[in-house]
């Protein structure tokens, strides 16, 4: 068969071709992306959105109208009782997490690396991470009967008798709410720092040390690299929850802390939408610049 | 009873007789910058069994791939029995693919996975029973009955090859894709596995086109041989006569038998650092850079000193090691200018030779056996 | 350094007091929720009861303390969990197999979607609720609540679905469809089975995350609580060992579903491994 008896059959194919690669074959394509990323900009995005347009609108006694004006944030950053909660939430978030961090990444070093046994290794990991299977309201309940004056740890100590008197700034104080919210937010540093310190193949270590390198040397360049995206993931979820918290502030420390989500709270339990949305418009901005930052270290996606 | 799956039709088989079954015509395959394909033209004939040698990189997976359907060429086109498959997707096509890792369904058993095709497919989906005992054919045709409620992880890497066979010979494609059917396998299992592909290809009339790395498999199991060079077919033809002329040097190289020396054409013989032969006949002889070939069979090697018959060219080399391998024993030299050279001696033919390491000797063979490619490789 | 036994020794007992320190609440909360009716809800532990269950419970006529009134709200939140699962589920598989593809600007989709867990509850709720409040829409804990939770819980399915996508050898789909099976097909007879424990894992963690969701759920859930709320509720009131008995109840309950969760694995992973792959034969 001639090859110019194909040529005329050729113009049809060109069609289908384009036809296929073309507006219907590309949407069909597309189809998967549009749920997810629907549901997110409608009822994420938009809300969102709603709370930084809010921020400028005027606020009455219980009401707010759409007229745009500057006072809502001129209050928040003029009253001590506004703009310290901004601090507040600064100051707390970096205690809880260095804290969290120097509690954790031991114990996802001892799992990690120094446990050889894949079953033992699992159970252990399983045990530190169980407790996230738990109501975390009950978590902060369960700190009232440790902390207060005859609650466990007092009566511990003094069994023990390393004071002759109940500590009181355990529990409704500052201190208190802290060593709840160290409990609470480790698991999320201990589950991601010790699956990618398990990752670890130990002969890469061995041949380190081969080669004589020290132990310093070995973290520096073998084991940080390694569990940096674990340690970013716990990172980003403990500032996550503990910038955002309101229900372990408003019970552990007796109402005597007030973080960002608790000035939200309140205002909204009054109505004032709009210094409300406030509030919400600076911690939005907290938690970008820090997670902007800790993506900087890590890109995670690469990751998955 | 078969039953036809609502909206789905298989491509019918069309085209006159006589026609190739697949047609590939001028097929350019790119991905972003990078070119795979490059004017890609063949024609295969209904119960033919064509192989196609390239080394990694020269796109013969990607040719598989776009003969099967999972994707379009970028431009060309395709046909199969006559009708134009731009656009057809995968599963219309009935073009099977043998997988190089296999693919086998892992939850399914050896008898659910040779049945999914015809159980599953968008048209003439056969009943339980009726697929049955297509299964129970499909095992004796590959001789493994018996596997049948056999799960894929229990079974050996040489009953995986053939489950995947006969998974994809029960839905009695048009065409037969195989890619690097015998890579996974070990040497002795490879062995009869290319009988028994032949065997079974030949039983079934079927048109297989089986890609390969391996020139030895290539040359031996095809009525037709592709060579592809970095996304360009180099040669097309029955394998004796691309061992007997290959085309290009790139083909010589992937045969894998022939002696190829780097240097230039000048004044009408073929020079290099330290040696120069006369042209064979029949070659051109326009200078520049070229490649002399011949191959590894050709060559004799006698003491320095020995007279050269009539006809015949020679060299004087190092000898450097040998290697024997049962029935042939390949000698293996140092030119003056670095470049290597082989003479392979088959023991049924010709008697060993005691060599001494690091000492010349006279290399020689018929000049009209040997060419001339006016290119050289990299 | 690692085969150092002083060293592993020191970390063993180090992590013996963090396993202390992480479970120390949970055993004091345990001890105190068998309080005898006279006792309260801190030490000195009066006795030994169950009372505080069976008050829990409702099987006590009149107590000195308000039964908890997490009946209601108990159902609500299964109810809701069970939808939640169902559609984070859903959204995150096909997001993730959106993913498959090479599509351009991938990573802007991959960070919209973490924003849903990233955005802490009380901004969501905070947005949510006053954007109801604007287009006067009335808030529900299966309209406005539920749609919340999805938000949260959705990035988690659709990481754990990626994760399992990109650990997925296409090449038995593209198997699939060369035996002539269409889009469909193939994803229910091949991809699905084959991704199971990443759906069961998925379907978990979202039961689990929405269950347990409070702060989304205060602002955008309406009026009606779900238990969570309930519970909050009962922090400004006068705590009871009821609520102890609850937490230690509710702590069971999550255990067991991570039991069903592990045993469901098991079967699954077990059905497909049954058997050991045999030497290579010679045939």
């Amino acid at each position: 068969m001639s090859k110019r008896g194909m040529v005329e059959t050729r113009a049809g194919s060109e069609k289908a071709r384009r036809r296929r690669s073309s507006l219907i074959g590309r949407m069909a394509r597309y189809w998967q992306l549009v749920p997810g990323s629907a549901w997110m900009i409608l009822f994420l995005i938009t809300p969102l959105l709603m709370m930084i347009y809010v921020s400028f609108w005027t606020q009455t006694s219980y009401d707010i109208k759409p007229v745009l004006t500057l006072d809502n944030w001129q209050a928040f950053f003029t009253q001590s009782v506004y703009y310290s909660a901004l601090w507040n939430t600064i100051r707390v978030w970096l205690i809880v997490l260095t804290a969290t961090f120097v509690i954790a990444v031991p114990v996802a070093i001892y799992i990690g690396l120094f446990v050889r046994s894949n079953t033992v290794q699992t159970v252990l990991l399983v045990l530190a991470i169980i407790p996230f299977w738990t109501s975390f309201l009950v978590r902060i309940v369960a700190w009232k009967p440790m902390l207060g004056q005859h609650g466990a740890l007092n009566i511990l100590l003094m069994k023990a008798h390393l004071v002759t008197e109940p500590l009181s700034f355990l529990l409704y104080t500052e201190v208190g709410m802290i060593i709840g919210m160290i409990q609470i937010y480790l698991v999320f540093v201990v589950g991601p720092v010790t699956f990618m310190l398990s990752r670890i193949d130990p002969s890469v270590i061995e041949a380190a040390r081969d080669l004589g390198a020290g132990t310093g040397r070995i973290f520096k360049d073998i084991l940080l690299p390694l569990s940096r995206p674990g340690l970013v993931t716990g990172a980003i979820f403990v500032s996550v929850l503990v910038l955002g918290e309101f229900a372990t502030p408003a019970s552990l420390s007796g109402r005597k802390v007030n973080l960002l989500g608790n000035v939200i709270v309140t205002q909204v339990g009054s109505l004032k939408w709009a210094f409300a949305s406030v509030a919400g418009v600076v911690l939005t901005v907290v938690i970008a610049l820090v997670i902007v930052g800790l993506l900087r270290i890590t890109d995670l996606r690469k990751e998955v | 009873m078969a039953t036809v799956a609502a909206g789905a039709a298989q491509v019918e088989p069309g085209g006159a007789p006589g026609q190739p079954l697949l047609q590939v015509r001028n097929v350019t395959q790119c991905y972003g910058d990078k070119v795979v394909l490059r004017n890609v033209d063949l024609d295969v004939c209904a119960g033919e069994y064509v192989t196609v040698l390239g080394p990694s990189g020269s796109g013969k997976s990607v040719l598989l791939r776009l003969i099967a359907g999972f994707e379009d060429p970028t431009e060309g086109e395709i046909d199969i029995g006559g009708r134009n498959m731009v656009g057809v997707p995968a599963h219309l096509r009935n073009v099977g693919l043998v997988f190089q890792n296999f693919a086998l369904f892992p939850h399914l058993k050896v008898g659910d996975n040779i049945a999914y095709g015809l159980r599953n497919r968008a048209y003439n989906r056969l009943s339980a029973g009726a697929a049955d005992r297509k299964v129970d054919e499909m095992l004796e045709l590959v001789g493994l009955e018996g596997l049948k409620d056999r799960r894929v992880n229990q079974i050996s890497g040489g009953q995986r090859q053939r489950v995947a066979l006969a998974r994809t010979l029960a839905t009695d494609p048009q065409i037969v894709l195989l890619d690097e059917p015998l890579g996974a396998l070990d040497a002795n299992l490879r062995a009869s596995m290319k009988v028994e592909l032949r065997k079974l290809q030949t039983r079934l009339g079927a048109t297989f086109v089986h890609v390969t790395g391996n020139e030895e498999e290539a040359l031996a199991m095809a009525d037709r041989i592709i060579v592809l060079e970095r996304g360009q077919i180099a040669q097309f033809d029955a394998p004796e006569k691309v061992f007997a002329r290959p085309k290009t040097a790139h083909v010589a190289f992937a045969l894998s038998r022939f002696n190829l020396v780097g240097g230039r054409v000048e004044g009408g013989a073929f020079v290099g650092d330290g040696f120069s032969f006369p042209m064979p006949p029949g070659e051109s002889a326009a200078a520049g850079p070229a490649t002399y070939c011949v191959g590894y069979d050709r060559v004799d090697v006698e003491e320095i000193g020995t007279p050269l018959p009539e006809g015949y060219s020679s060299i004087v080399c190092k000898h450097v090691s040998h290697e024997y391998s049962g029935a042939t024993v390949t000698y293996l030299f140092d030119l003056p200018d670095g470049q290597h050279f082989e003479a392979q001696y088959h023991l049924h033919h010709r008697k060993a030779k005691r060599l001494e390491g690091g000492t010349d000797y006279l290399l020689w063979w018929p000049a009209n056996k040997a060419f001339v490619y006016l290119e050289v490789m990299e | 350094m690692y085969k150092s036994p002083f060293l592993k020794g020191v970390l063993t007992a180090y992590y013996a007091l963090f396993l202390l320190f992480l479970y120390g609440p949970f055993i004091v909360m345990g001890i105190l929720s068998f309080q005898p009716s006279n006792g309260g809800p801190q030490f000195p532990l009066r006795g030994f009861s169950v009372y505080w269950y069976q008050q829990l419970l409702g099987l006590i006529g009149t107590s000195r303390a308000a039964p908890l009134p997490v009946g209601p709200g108990l159902v609500r939140s299964l109810i809701l969990a069970f939808m939640v699962m169902v559609t984070a589920t859903v959204l995150g598989t096909i997001t993730a197999q959106a993913f498959r593809h090479r599509f351009k600007h991938l990573g802007v989709l991959f960070y919209l979607v973490m924003l849903g867990f990233i955005v802490p509850g009380v901004l969501v709720g905070l947005g949510v609720a006053l954007v109801c409040n604007q287009l006067e829409i009335t808030k529900h804990w299966w309209l406005t609540g539920y749609i919340v939770h999805v938000i949260y819980t959705f990035p988690f399915s659709f990481l754990v679905m990626l994760a399992i996508f990109n650990r997925f050898d296409r090449s038995v789909e593209e198997a699939s469809a060369s035996l002539g099976a269409g889009a469909a097909t193939t994803f229910r007879k091949i991809t699905f089975p084959l991704v199971f424990p990443g759906i069961l894992t998925s379907l978990l963690i979202a039961f689990t995350l929405s269950y347990d969701e409070f702060p989304r759920t205060m602002f955008a859930g309406g009026p009606q609580a779900t238990l969570p709320l309930t519970i909050y509720g009962q922090f400004g009131i006068e705590i009871h060992p009821n609520l102890f008995a609850f937490g230690v109840l509710s702590t069971l309950f999550s255990f067991a579903l991570l039991a069903v969760f592990a045993i469901l694995i098991a079967i699954s992973v077990r059905r497909r491994a049954r058997g050991r792959g045999i030497q290579e034969e010679i045939r």
